[in-house]
C-alpha cells in the first residue's frame, strides 16, 4: 500500500511535541507518510534503535505498526471527504524485540498520528526470559550428562550459569577436603579451575551451602565481603552475590556462587528461584557423576585386585589360564582362578578355578574373601574335603545364600608324569585331554561352598603323561549361547570335541583355542564370564630342561 | 487284673492335613526374576502356620542360573526357619541337572522328600 502524500506541512510541529518527553509510555509520532516525527527516549529504547532513526528502520523493527499507521491514515483521508465513515482509531498489538506491545493511536489535526506504545513490555520481556529459562532447564541435563566426569560436569555447570544466570559463576566442588576446589567462569568465557586454602565461611552462606543448607537471600550478602579468589579474572568488582547449594542424591554436591558486576543490584527473588531450579538439576548431574566415578574407581580397584595371575611353568608342570569377562560393562566378573606354587619343588601346587554366584560388587567381595581364605588354608591343601569344609564355614553367613563353585587341583610332578588331585565343589568336572586325543571327564563331584551347612566332595586323582592336559573351566564356556541360530548353548559335547583336537598342544594353546571357539560361538552376543585353566605335563623335551629341579637328587 | 487304657493318652486321632500353599515358578529364574520370587515366597511363608507345606511348582520354569539357585537356597532357609516344608515340584531336567552338579539336590529335594513322607504319614 502506497503511503498517502503529506497533506499538511509539519513545519515546526516538533517543537510542540516537547511535552511528550514526560509521557508515561513510550510514544512515537509518525507523519502520514510514515516518517518519524518524534520519538520519546523510552520508545527508542523499546525499538532498540538509536534516537532519531528513520521510518525504514521502523519498518524493520515493527512492520505491523507501520501497516496499522497506513491503514489509519487512509481511513482518516476517507473520513475527511465522507464525514460519516467509521473511525479507525483502534489499538493494535504486535511484537517489538520479542515483547508484546499494544499501540494506541491518536490522530492529530495535521494528519500525523501519535502512537502510544503501551507495554506489556515487562510482561512480554519476562515471558521471553521465562521461555529461555525453561529451555535452559530442559537442555541442562543433556549438557551435563554428556560425560559422567565430575570435573567436566562442574565446568559445564559454571559455564551455563555464567551464560544464563549472572555475569560470572563459581562452582565449588563437593568433598573439597582442606582446600576448596572450584571452577570459575565469566560470561562467554572458558571455565577455569582453581583451588585455594580458604575457609568457605569467608563467603556468607557458602559453608552452609556446601553442607546442603538452603540458600541465603542474595540481598543479605554484602558483595564487598566476597574474597578475591572468588572473582574470576576479568571481574574486578562485584555488585551482587548469590550462593545456592547444589543438592545431590542425599549428599550436597557442592555450591553455586553467582556474581554480578556492580550497578545491577541484588539478585531478585525470581532469579534466585530459578538459580535453585538450575542448581537442583546441576546437583543431580554432579552427584551422578561423583557416584559413577566412585563406582568406576571401586570397580577398577577390585578388577585390578581380581585380575587373574600370569601363569607359567611351575614346579614341573605347565599352567595356563585365560579369561573373557562378561560383556556387561562395569560389572566385576564372577569367575576367578589362582595358582599357589608349592613351597618346595617336590611339593604340591594348588590351582583353583571358581565361579562366584551373581555379579557386581557383592560377587567381587565374595571372590576376594574366597581367595584370601584359600590362601590362608593352603597348609591344609593336602586334604581337599577338609579345606572345602573350612572354606564353607568361613563363607557361611545368615545374610545371604551367595555361593561359589570351584575346582581344586593339587598338582605334583612325579618323574615324567604329573599327578593332579581334583575336587569339584559344585563345579563342572575338569576334562582330561589324553595324548591320543581321547577326552575324559574327571569323576570328581561335590557340593558348592558358602550356602549349605555342610559340604560333601568326592575327589579324583588323574595322572598326566607328557603332552597330556587337565582342563578346568567355568560354566560360562559351556553355557555360552550362540551358534548359527543364536540360541544354542556351546555345551559340553562341543567342548569335548574341541579338546579332542588339542592333544599334545601346549597349555597356553589349549586355553586360547577354547576361549576362541567359545567367543566365536557367542559372536557379538552377551555372555557370562568365561574362564579356562589348563594344567599340562610338559612334553619330553621339557624334561631335559628340568635340571633345575634336582641337584642330582631328582630322578630324570 | 485288667489293663485299662491310660486315660492321659487317648487313642491317636489322624492329624489334619498340613496347610499347603502352591506357588508357580515361571520362565527364567535368574538375577532379574529372583528378587520377585523371594519376595512372593517370603510373603507366603509369613502367613503359613508352622508345619505347613510350601510347594514350588516349576512346571513352567525354563532356566535357572546361579542366582536362581541361590534364591532357592534362601527360600529353603526361610521355610526351615518358619518350620515349613519346602517341596520343589515338577522340576525340569535343566533344574535337576543344576542341582546335581552343584551338590544341592540332596539338600533341596531329597531331604524334603523324606520329611514329606513323614508329614503325609503315607
Amino acid at each position: 500500500m502506497a503511503l498517502l502524500p503529506t497533506e499538511t506541512p509539519l513545519g515546526s510541529a516538533e517543537s510542540g511535541l516537547a511535552f511528550l518527553a514526560g509521557a508515561p509510555y513510550p510514544v512515537l509520532v509518525l507523519a502520514a507518510d510514515g516518517a518519524v516525527v518524534h520519538g520519546s527516549g523510552s520508545a527508542w529504547n523499546l525499538l532498540g534503535r538509536p534516537a532519531g532513526a528513520e521510518g525504514e528502520e521502523l519498518a524493520e523493527v515493527a512492520p505491523w505498526l507501520l501497516e496499522a499507521h497506513s491503514r489509519l491514515c487512509a481511513a482518516a483521508t476517507v473520513r475527511r471527504h465522507r464525514p460519516g465513515a467509521p473511525a479507525a482509531e483502534t489499538a493494535v498489538r504486535g511484537v517489538i524485540a520479542g515483547a508484546e506491545v499494544e499501540a494506541h493511536p491518536s490522530l492529530r489535526a495535521d494528519g500525523s498520528v501519535v502512537w502510544w506504545l503501551v507495554g506489556d513490555t515487562d510482561r512480554g520481556l519476562a515471558a521471553v526470559v521465562e521461555r529461555e529459562r525453561w529451555e535452559l532447564l530442559a537442555r541442562l541435563p543433556g549438557l551435563l550428562l554428556n560425560s559422567l566426569n565430575v570435573d567436566r560436569c562442574l565446568e559445564t555447570t559454571a559455564q551455563q550459569a555464567a551464560a544464563h544466570l549472572a555475569d560470572a559463576a563459581v562452582v565449588v566442588s563437593p568433598h573439597s577436603g582442606r582446600a576448596l576446589r572450584f571452577v570459575t567462569c565469566l560470561r562467554d568465557g572458558p571455565p577455569v579451575r582453581g583451588q585455594v586454602r580458604a575457609d568457605p565461611a569467608a563467603v556468607p552462606g557458602l559453608a552452609e551451602a556446601l553442607q546442603g543448607f538452603p540458600p541465603v537471600p542474595s540481598r543479605w550478602i554484602d558483595p564487598e565481603t566476597a574474597p578475591n579468589w572468588l572473582l574470576p579474572e576479568g571481574l574486578t568488582a562485584v555488585g551482587a552475590v548469590s550462593v545456592t547449594p547444589l543438592p545431590g542424591h542425599g549428599v550436597p554436591a557442592g555450591a553455586l556462587v553467582l556474581l554480578r558486576g556492580p550497578g545491577h543490584g541484588a539478585f531478585t527473588p525470581s532469579e534466585e528461584v530459578f538459580a535453585r531450579l538450575f542448581a537442583a538439576r546441576a546437583g543431580a548431574a554432579v552427584s551422578a557423576a561423583v557416584m559413577y566415578s566412585e563406582q568406576a574407581a571401586i570397580t577398577d580397584l577390585l578388577m585390578r585386585e581380581l585380575l587373574p595371575p600370569r601363569l607359567e611353568h611351575m614346579n614341573g608342570a605347565d599352567f595356563a589360564g585365560g579369561y573373557r569377562a562378561s560383556v556387561d560393562r562395569d560389572r566385576v566378573g564372577g569367575d576367578f582362578y589362582d595358582v599357589h606354587p608349592a613351597a618346595d619343588p617336590d611339593g604340591e601346587t594348588l590351582a583353583v578355578l571358581g565361579d562366584v554366584c551373581g555379579k557386581g560388587l557383592e560377587a567381587a567381595v565374595l571372590t576376594g574373601k574366597i581367595r584370601n581364605t584359600l590362601h590362608a588354608l593352603l597348609p591344609l591343601a593336602d586334604d581337599h574335603p577338609r579345606l572345602l569344609s573350612l572354606l564353607n564355614r568361613a563363607l557361611l553367613t545368615s545374610h545371604h545364600t551367595r555361593f561359589a563353585t570351584m575346582v581344586l587341583a593339587s598338582v605334583r610332578r612325579q618323574q615324567s608324569r604329573v599327578t593332579v588331585r581334583l575336587s569339584a565343589a559344585g563345579h563342572p568336572a575338569p576334562l582330561i585331554v589324553r595324548a591320543d586325543g581321547r577326552v575324559e571327564v574327571s569323576r570328581t563331584h561335590g557340593s558348592l561352598v558358602g550356602a549349605l551347612p555342610e559340604t560333601t566332595v568326592v575327589s579324583d586323582t588323574v595322572v598326566l603323561a607328557p603332552g597330556e592336559a587337565c582342563v578346568l573351566y567355568s560354566d560360562g564356556v559351556t553355557e555360552a549361547r550362540g551358534g548359527p541360530l543364536g540360541d544354542a548353548m556351546f555345551g559340553e559335547e562341543r567342548l569335548l570335541h574341541a579338546l579332542g583336537e588339542c592333544a599334545r598342544m601346549p597349555a597356553e594353546a589349549i586355553v586360547e583355542r577354547v576361549l576362541m571357539l567359545a567367543s566365536q560361538w557367542v559372536g557379538g552376543r552377551r555372555h557370562d564370564d568365561m574362564a579356562v585353566m589348563v594344567v599340562a605335563a610338559p612334553q619330553g623335551t621339557r624334561l631335559s630342561a628340568a635340571g633345575r629341579y634336582g641337584h642330582g637328587g631328582f630322578p630324570a | 487284673m485288667t489293663e485299662l487304657p491310660d486315660p492321659v493318652h487317648p487313642a491317636p486321632v489322624p492329624a489334619p492335613p498340613p496347610a499347603a500353599v502352591t506357588l508357580p515358578v515361571e520362565g527364567d529364574l535368574d538375577h532379574e526374576s529372583c528378587d520377585t520370587l523371594l519376595a512372593t515366597i517370603t510373603a507366603a511363608v509369613s502367613t503359613q502356620p508352622a508345619g505347613g507345606v510350601v510347594r514350588l511348582d516349576c512346571t513352567a520354569m525354563t532356566m535357572c542360573d546361579s542366582m536362581g539357585l541361590s534364591t532357592l537356597l534362601q527360600i529353603r532357609r526361610r521355610t526351615d526357619a518358619a518350620g515349613l516344608l519346602l517341596l520343589i515340584d515338577h522340576r525340569p531336567a535343566v533344574l535337576d541337572r543344576l542341582l546335581h552338579l552343584t551338590g544341592t539336590f540332596e539338600h533341596l529335594v531329597r531331604r524334603s522328600a523324606v520329611r514329606d513322607d513323614d508329614a503325609v504319614g503315607a
